[in-house]
């Protein structure tokens, strides 16, 4: 799954290290998920859009819904 | 973060349980050679060393418990299906091998070893890649 991980951490000056912390994940994750390899649980990614405070929606793209 | 020191608790339970195997083994094999007992006392005997690969194969099932991180569980959950793979794959094809071609035979218990090998190899190559 599409995801704006790398630019909104990049706009805060965060390395992946810092994101993990924040989420309490590996960067292994972190890493995982930037890169399009995993696509994170509901918990987690409802964790992830409350550290970016921004919807899911605004994080993580729906490819079927893309263009829609 | 947690996840060092799950694999560390792993690493810890694995090597006593080594550690336990090899004490049982050369144990029983000096008990077994200067007085065997016999009926269910040498069952007994016999089963002694297995006991610690069951804590082991234990204790590879607590790490995947243990595991509080999603996308490391999901790495090892899909490692240790690799190598559960590849052990029944190379057992099977040697098994072969010993009946119609006369290959050493290696016994069975060492099959859990041939296991953690595989999964060794396996994880460690894998959470390696997962950091590029």
């Amino acid at each position: 799954m599409k995801n704006r991980l790398r630019v909104l951490r990049a706009e805060r000056g965060w390395s992946q290290s810092d994101l993990a912390k924040r989420l309490d994940v590996s960067r292994q994750s972190v890493n995982a998920i930037e890169t399009g390899r995993y696509d994170p649980s509901l918990p987690l990614a409802f964790r992830i859009a409350r550290v970016f405070g921004a919807p899911i929606e605004a994080i993580f793209t729906d490819p079927e819904a893309a263009g829609v | 973060m947690n996840f060092p020191r799950v694999e560390r608790r792993y690493v810890v339970r694995l090597f006593l349980a080594m550690a336990a195997y090899l004490i049982l083994l050369f144990a029983v094999r000096a008990w077994l050679k200067t007085s065997p007992p016999s009926g269910a006392l040498l069952y007994g005997a016999a089963v002694l060393p297995a006991l610690p690969i069951l804590a082991a194969i234990w204790a590879v099932g607590r790490y995947i418990v243990e595991e509080a991180d999603e996308y490391r569980r999901k790495l090892l959950v899909e490692s240790i299906l690799w190598a559960t793979g590849i052990t029944l794959a190379g057992t099977t094809v040697w098994g072969f091998l010993e009946t119609f071609a006369g290959a050493i035979r290696v016994p069975s218990t060492e099959i859990f070893m041939f296991f953690c090998v595989a999964l060794g190899v396996v994880h460690g190559g894998r959470s390696i890649l997962a950091l590029r």
